[in-house]
């Protein structure tokens, strides 16, 4: 019999007790790993509206490409790109702000008071298959933002269409480079 | 005899190589959680339908228990408790990744985050074809333990 085998006996022979040993152990490793990390970040990020406490979260209107167009040529609307930076680096919707999911919970209010001057603050992501545009449409919305909006189709098909893009300084100075290579 | 005595060999090979791939599996997909606990939880904020604080409380334990299960895999002790533990986690993963593939988040889903190989990346329904084979190895440690059991009887 192994030594590790001894711990079936701690647990009383029986399933309970081995589920005891299981979850004991589960606890320990978890409060050990949570007392190793950034305790400010998890209390930011756990400072919750009282709309994520259970209930359900406020509806996000979604924009088609037709209305983000019109938006963007009345200039009456704000893009928000929420993908990583080096993303929006390669290339934007032109005039659009860069605020990454991974950082969206130190943007300071009055930033998202600035957002709500805008007919309205479309954000967009990389298409369907990014959930971070609806998640940030969300936080804004329970920020207090009245005027946000969903462009679900997101920068793919902003791209597609050859809708005006910016790329960043950085990206053009490369691109501008005797030896670049894409 | 000699044929009962070979069929419990292979019997308790095939346990120690499930039980011993499933434990580097777990040990490897906690680590990548414990090095940004805050990141993981984000994750699960995004691709999980959890209310607060349920979702901060997955994000808090499941590192731990994938550490746990891992663990207990690979010095094979509570193989049984731990391959139903394990079996029962995959199917909840396995569900996620599906409906996270249906709902268009593929991308963002990391419920079992493990390091890319040679730069091939698993997403969508690949991530949902490998959960549904590691919950498959869970079942299998689990049976192979308990006929094992049954045998020292």
């Amino acid at each position: 019999m192994s030594r590790f085998s001894k711990m079936r006996r701690l647990g009383g022979n029986s399933h309970l007790g081995s589920y005891g040993v299981i979850w004991g152990v589960t606890l320990v490793l978890s409060a050990a790993a949570f007392l190793t990390q950034d305790r400010l970040k998890w209390a930011d990020l756990t400072q919750l509206p009282a709309s994520e406490l259970g209930v359900q979260t406020k509806p996000i209107d979604t924009v088609s490409l037709a209305e983000a167009l019109q938006l963007y040529r009345k200039g009456t609307g704000i893009f928000i790109d929420v993908r990583e930076k080096r993303y929006y680096d390669y290339g934007h919707i032109a005039g659009a702000r860069t605020i990454p999911t991974s950082l969206i919970s130190s943007v300071k209010p009055l930033e998202i008071a600035s957002l709500q001057q805008a007919t309205a603050a479309i954000v967009y992501c990389n298409g369907l298959s990014c959930g971070e545009g609806m998640f940030a449409a969300r936080y804004f919305a329970d920020k207090g933002l009245t005027n946000v909006k969903l462009y679900l189709q997101g920068w793919p098909e902003w791209r597609l269409c050859q809708l005006p893009i910016d790329k960043s300084r950085e990206m053009l100075e490369d691109e501008r480079a005797p030896n670049y290579e894409p | 005899m000699r044929q009962t005595m070979n069929r419990k060999t292979t019997h308790k090979v095939a346990l120690n190589v499930t039980s011993t791939i499933l434990g580097g599996v777990f040990i490897v997909a906690a680590f990548s959680k414990f090095s940004d606990l805050a990141k993981f939880y984000e994750d699960v904020k995004l691709v999980s339908f959890l209310p607060f604080p349920i979702d901060a409380l997955v994000a808090l334990t499941l590192p731990g228990l994938e550490m746990t299960l891992g663990i207990f895999f690979l010095v094979k002790n509570l193989l049984r408790e731990v391959s139903l533990l394990a079996f029962m986690l995959l199917l909840v993963f396995t569900f996620y990744a599906v409906y996270n593939v249906l709902a268009g988040n593929a991308e963002t889903c990391h419920c079992f985050k493990l390091p890319t190989f040679g730069g091939v990346k698993v997403s969508g329904w690949g991530v949902v074809v490998r959960d549904a084979l590691f919950a498959g190895a869970a079942m299998t440690s689990y049976v192979l333990k308990k006929v094992a059991t049954e045998w020292e009887g």
